[in-house]
């Protein structure tokens, strides 16, 4: 993970992007082949390939006006003293947009990093259910979340960014019901909910998709994943952490004990 | 058929080269699955200069549907564009997964993106030399059109690097 302001966003890369655009199955393969085309330890050029020095920073002075946007100040600890899910709790809090929006890119970078280090899928599973939670609410875009109206006007420009957002959402979830299905959950019964939404829905009308959202994708989710199961995960891992940490606690008394024992006569 | 001009970001010097007989299927050249470099039949261009602009490597260029047909390149033009890409898609938008089609269809109205199709054409090289005029010298500025907004698609701030 690369910890760099990004100065010039929409025309660099790197070997390690995952496209937020694409399912997990899918942002894998397309990645396989950018990792071919740009070196995961440099950000380039998407045109040419090439690296610019002026088209990053990680000056402090930047930082530090970086740090005074609540979102970019919570990002930019991201992974700082082993605090990502923290960070991620915080982005929950946040209003806004921008904040949901780093909130499931992060996400999906902290749960694909869990399950690449062999974690189970109930790692993401609070960061499913807040995403389930608000999966049917229209995101309430500004007009200070835009970069730029394209060739539309700024109303559908709007229409557009939410219609993207909520995507993202089912998105995650999708990823997470990906991860459930491999290891055999029945939440892995559930087929693709973003392909679902483009055969059901040809337009970008935000209305429909919700009311698609509550009446089609509600439904399927919560017959596999009820409130009820999603304590009941969240006791399981809150019991599981406390185990693991006592262990290392009592491993670590073991040690000082053995440390501070006189030495044998 | 259109009388306003269509601009294409690309290279300071030229613009890239079309293969007639790449692998024709319009969502994957929008989507841009296989990044810079692919071979496509195709040349995405916008309506609007500064959109074009934003994917420039140097230079952006000018064309006119009708200097691009006498030269038998199709033009398909936004609103077809936007007609083929519902569901699975049809005839050269058909693709197997519907979630890439309606992504691909976002793209086409945010860009304002026309596709010039080179698939008729014998030699594509001398027909894009042809095509396009710098538009710095045929009028003040200059231009390009790549597809960034799929790479980096992250609206409101700039924290990429961080996922």
């Amino acid at each position: 993970m690369h910890k760099k302001i990004l100065n010039f966003p929409d025309g660099t890369a790197c070997g390690s992007h995952l496209r937020k655009d694409l399912t997990l199955g899918r942002a894998s393969e397309v990645s396989e082949i950018h990792k071919k085309k740009y070196p995961v330890e440099l950000i380039c050029r998407i045109n040419d390939g090439k690296h610019y020095d002026r088209d990053v920073s990680d000056d402090q002075k930047d930082m530090e006006l970086l740090k005074r946007d609540p979102v970019a100040d919570t990002v930019t600890d991201y992974g700082e003293l082993g605090s990502t899910i923290e960070s991620l709790a915080q982005l929950k809090a946040m209003p806004g947009v921008r904040a949901e929006l780093a909130m499931l890119s992060l996400g999906r970078g902290y749960t694909n990093n869990c399950v690449l280090n062999n974690g189970k899928w109930t790692s993401g599973v609070h960061l499913y259910w807040w995403s389930r939670r608000r999966l049917s609410h229209i995101p309430e875009v500004q007009v200070t979340d835009l970069r730029s109206v394209g060739a539309t006007q700024l109303s559908r420009q709007i229409d557009l960014t939410s219609w993207s957002l909520v995507m993202l959402r089912l998105t995650f979830i999708e990823d997470i019901i990906t991860y459930a299905r491999c290891e055999g959950d029945p939440l892995g019964k559930i087929s693709s909910l973003t392909e679902q939404a483009a055969l059901s829905l040809n337009t970008f009308n935000l209305n429909n998709l919700a009311k698609w959202i509550k009446s089609e994708a509600i439904p399927q989710l919560d017959a596999q994943l009820s409130k009820n199961r999603y304590v009941e995960l969240a006791n399981q891992l809150h019991s599981e952490r406390t185990g693991a940490e006592a262990q290392q606690n009592a491993a670590l008394d073991g040690d000082s004990a053995g440390d501070s024992s006189p030495p044998e006569s | 058929m259109s009388k306003n001009p269509l601009y294409r970001g690309d290279g300071k010097d030229s613009v890239c080269v079309p293969n007639p007989k790449a692998d024709d299927s319009i969502v994957r050249h929008i989507m841009y699955f296989e990044g810079p470099g692919r071979e496509t039949p195709y040349l995405s261009t916008s309506e609007e200069y500064e959109l074009a602009e934003e994917f420039s490597n140097g230079s952006v260029w000018e064309t006119f549907v009708k200097i691009a047909k006498k030269e038998s390149v199709q033009h398909i033009n936004r609103t077809e564009l936007l007609s083929l890409m519902k569901g699975n898609g049809k005839g050269k938008a058909k693709w197997p997964n519907a979630f890439e089609v309606m992504q691909a269809r976002r793209y086409v109205e945010q860009w304002g993106e026309h596709l010039l199709d080179f698939r008729n054409v014998d030699d594509p090289s001398t027909v894009t030399k042809k095509n396009f005029q710098n538009h710095e010298t045929s009028f003040l500025s200059e231009l390009l059109v790549q597809r960034p907004s799929i790479w980096g698609a992250w609206f409101g701030c700039r924290l990429l690097c961080y996922a």
